[in-house]
């Protein structure tokens, strides 16, 4: 049974042999107080451990199944996902699970010391990361001011300073069903469900997926969507700029949605198939950020590589093949990391294969301003540096986690 | 139903039938075997895989193919993977008329094809994060391909020359190779393996290698492995091989490194599943070494415990990230979690439990036309049926928790031998 209040969205996956599951509550590091910040990831941790029992689903007395999958969770500025992976025979139980999230959440000082430690190593691991370090760089520059700007891992003054009982009075306040939904992705499913509480539409229509001008986060960033609410703190005008350990540099900006576009997410793919650089995205409350990190000894020499993969995107696009290369590079490339079931969750749909060609004028049209507007040092906020270098066009490999999305 | 043709050249096609995974994208993927070639063309061979893709793809546009197209290399095998989307399912079917005469010697794309293809090779290379296996491996295969490390590996391919090139190519291009597609019916199973057939019977003599020690232009030289030709005599170590403690200084938060191996199976072993439990128990969140190292004291912030297995031979691995003072404990844990498998044992739930984790980590694997394709292949390389990756669940559900804990003792035992 789904608890009252909880809306359950239903995704058929043809021809899946697994049931995927994700939770998402609306409460991130955006939520946070100055003196919480780190709750909303450190509770991820507890709920799996104390209010799932560790997250395991099957198994269990009475179970049918041998058990063992895990649910995984990670969280984001704005939500918090709980994702588990079962076969169907174990959909209900997982069900089960999930929505203990929702119970009143008891910490022991113990468990809480344990879990404080556990996201202390977490962060120690993620902060030898220079992808990491740059991330958080360029968020906090973005968003410098508002509840985006610190990382989603906190900071370790507050969290040493939290109770258990602080800790079980957030999560009372944000763990709530009306303040989240559920996604289940799979084939011939048959979700238990209160029928006066629970919403299960069709499998929202992809729509233009296949031609690209879906919404799709890159990278791990959790985004559940946008929420209707609040509107976002404006952002930096202009974009930001940031450097890390003297060769990295990264550029960021954000955006409107509307003004971002529905082939945003598809230029993302089409810039790194044309020329490895990766330049991600995450989708906050209204608006999109967009961020790419070169390495580069300063920023006019990442300025140049940047503007140079972009243009040759562009002109790859509006090559006379351009469509049958963004077909082959990107849109299939695309349609088979949908094929997982867990994405169809994660997206609440399932592509269906559009016969409509994806519009490379566009996508070559976005591209086009994002060499002009990704990496300008002279508007930007940008750090010390010389110029006269020759930028090194190379993505940051190893990031465990975009700067709001930490799994947990 | 899958259906499988093995031509009297060697060539072996493996297909399922279209409606037997309805994924959204379908591939067709085609290797050569590594076994018996010379070290360098298995150092050259990712390297060729790339020159490979991005010659197919050139064929298939210009055949009016949408397809993508990837490099495949792995330990066992080397060669390329297209994709088309569903509704053009039947494109993938010309992969094999598309490889063909790329795989010929004289074949060597035109333009900064070669620099294009080293260059992603590389990257792939250097990006690997089995790179912390090298001294495992090493110290597990010797002069093995599957002994090879990261480092040389890297060496030969910023190093070889055109002519290491066309030789690499000569010699994969005279092993029969194996076809694998995810959507094709026994007509068209026949009809490639007959096109592959009459492929090879049309190529050149391949030159001779250059002796025995191929890296000669490095002025890296390994010894020939008789390994290398007569199959998987990697059973020279008893049993776990444990490195380190072994910490790195670097600045104030100095981090410790820990790693254990472990002889394994070959793909084809019986005992695998049995193996696999056992290592599934050791590792992952809900693993006894996660329990005992990170949930209970947070020693570890990254930790990993998991078995790979080959055409020939196998390993298993233990790897720990964790403060340098903390790697005394981190070992005893180990150690002592190591003898608890191989005596006492897991509980049934706790097998029940690691059997369900492995099954559905399976099924997530061959969710993509791509991973069920490449998977395909591997198996056949291992002279195995492709139609045995649908048994794979099936199979594990038999062990019974004794045999966890026998298949543990003999390849995760006492006797354990340090090195570095």
């Amino acid at each position: 049974m789904t608890p009252p209040g909880l809306q359950v969205r239903r995704v058929r996956h043809p021809g899946a042999r697994l049931a995927a599951l994700r939770l998402c509550v609306r409460v991130g590091s955006a939520d946070e107080s100055p003196a919480e910040r780190g709750m909303a990831h450190l509770l991820e941790h507890l709920v799996v451990r104390c209010a799932m029992g560790g997250g395991r689903v099957g198994g269990r007395v009475g179970g049918g199944g041998g058990g063992g999958a895990l649910v995984g969770a990670a969280t984001g500025k704005e939500h918090t996902a709980y994702t588990v992976v079962v076969r169907p025979r174990d959909v209900a139980e997982a069900l089960n699970v999930l929505t203990l999230a929702f119970e009143p959440l008891a910490v022991s000082e113990a468990v809480l010391a344990a879990e404080l430690a556990a996201v202390s190593e977490e962060r120690a691991h993620r902060e030898s990361s220079v992808a990491w370090r740059l991330q958080q760089a360029l968020f906090a520059a973005l968003w410098h001011g508002t509840p985006y700007a610190h990382p989603v891992l906190g900071d370790p003054s507050a969290l040493a300073a939290l109770t258990p009982g602080e800790v079980s009075e957030f999560h009372a306040r944000r763990y709530r069903p009306d303040l989240a939904h559920l996604t289940v992705a799979g084939d011939g499913l048959d979700i238990p469900a209160r029928g006066d509480a629970v919403s299960c539409g069709d499998a929202v229509s992809c729509g233009d997926a296949v031609s690209c001008g879906d919404a799709v986060s890159c990278g791990d960033a959790v985004s559940c969507g946008n929420p209707v609410g609040e509107g976002l703190p404006a952002p930096a005008p202009g974009g930001v700029c940031a450097s890390e350990a003297g060769e990295w540099v990264g550029f960021a900006f954000a955006e409107e949605t509307a003004e971002a576009g529905e082939h945003h997410a598809a230029a993302c793919r089409a810039v790194r198939a044309a020329t490895g650089l990766e330049v991600h995205r995450l989708d906050l409350r209204g608006h999109v950020c967009t961020w790419v990190m070169v390495r580069a000894r300063d920023a006019r020499a990442a300025h140049r590589a940047v503007t140079a993969a972009c243009l040759a995107a562009r002109d790859r696009l509006l090559a006379g093949d351009g469509l049958e290369w963004l077909r082959s590079r990107v849109v299939i490339p695309e349609l088979r990391r949908r094929d997982d079931v867990a994405v169809s969750a994660a997206l609440g749909a399932f592509p269906e294969q559009s016969t409509a060609p994806p519009d490379t004028s566009a996508l070559a049209r976005l591209i086009g301003a994002w060499s002009e507007r990704l990496a300008e040092p002279a508007t930007a906020t940008a750090p010390s540096g010389a110029s006269g270098a020759t930028g090194e066009l190379s993505r940051v490999s190893g990031a465990s986690g975009a700067p709001s999305g930490v799994s947990g | 139903m899958m259906s499988r043709e093995r031509a009297p050249s060697g060539v072996v096609v493996a297909a399922l039938d279209p409606e037997d995974l309805p994924t959204a994208v379908v591939a067709a993927t085609l290797v050569v075997p590594l076994r018996g070639l010379s070290r360098s063309t298995v150092l050259a061979a990712p390297l060729v895989a790339d020159l490979w893709a991005a010659t197919v793809a050139e064929a298939a546009m210009r055949a009016g193919a949408e397809v993508a197209v990837s490099p495949v290399a792995a330990v066992d095998f080397a060669g390329v993977t297209v994709e088309a989307v569903r509704a053009r399912w039947a494109d993938v079917h010309g992969l094999p008329y598309w490889f063909s005469p790329t795989a010929l010697p004289t074949a060597l794309p035109a333009g900064d094809a070669v620099t294009r293809a080293r260059r992603t090779a590389l990257e792939r290379a250097e990006r690997d994060e089995g790179r912390w296996s090298d001294r495992i491996r090493a110290a597990l295969f010797g002069g093995h391909r599957y002994g090879v490390g990261h480092a040389e590996r890297i060496a030969y391919l910023r190093a070889c020359g055109t002519g290491d090139l066309l030789r690499a190519m000569g010699e994969l291009a005279a092993a029969p190779p194996v076809l694998a597609m995810s959507a094709a019916d026994g007509r068209t199973a026949a009809e490639c393996a007959a096109a592959l057939s009459a492929a090879i019977a049309t190529r050149p003599s391949v030159p001779p290698s250059e002796g025995g020690s191929a890296l000669s232009s490095e002025g890296v030289s390994v010894p020939p492995s008789a390994l290398l030709s007569e199959g998987p005599s990697v059973s020279s170590l008893a049993g776990p091989i444990v490195e380190g403690p072994d910490s790195t200084a670097a600045g104030p938060s100095s981090r410790g490194h820990y790693l254990v191996g472990a002889k394994g199976v070959a793909l084809g072993d019986e005992e695998k599943f049995a193996l696999h439990i056992a290592w599934a128990v050791l590792g992952g969140r809900e693993g006894e070494l996660d329990r005992r190292l990170r949930h209970e004291d947070a020693l570890t912030y990254s930790l990993a415990a998991f078995s790979r297995e080959f055409a020939e031979g196998g390993y298993g691995l233990i790897y720990g990230a964790c403060r340098a003072d903390a790697l005394e404990v981190v070992t005893e844990r180990v150690e002592e979690t190591l003898e608890w498998l191989a005596s006492a044992g897991p509980t049934a739930a706790m097998v029940d439990s690691a059997k369900e984790r492995l099954i559905i980590r399976q099924m997530q694997a061959v969710q993509s036309a791509r991973g069920f394709t490449e998977r395909m292949c591997g198996y056949e390389i291992a002279g195995i049926s492709a139609g045995r990756i649908l048994d794979y669940p099936e199979r594990l559900e038999r062990v019974h928790a004794a045999q966890v804990v026998e298949a543990a003792s003999r390849f995760l035992g006492s006797d354990v031998r340090i090195i570095g």
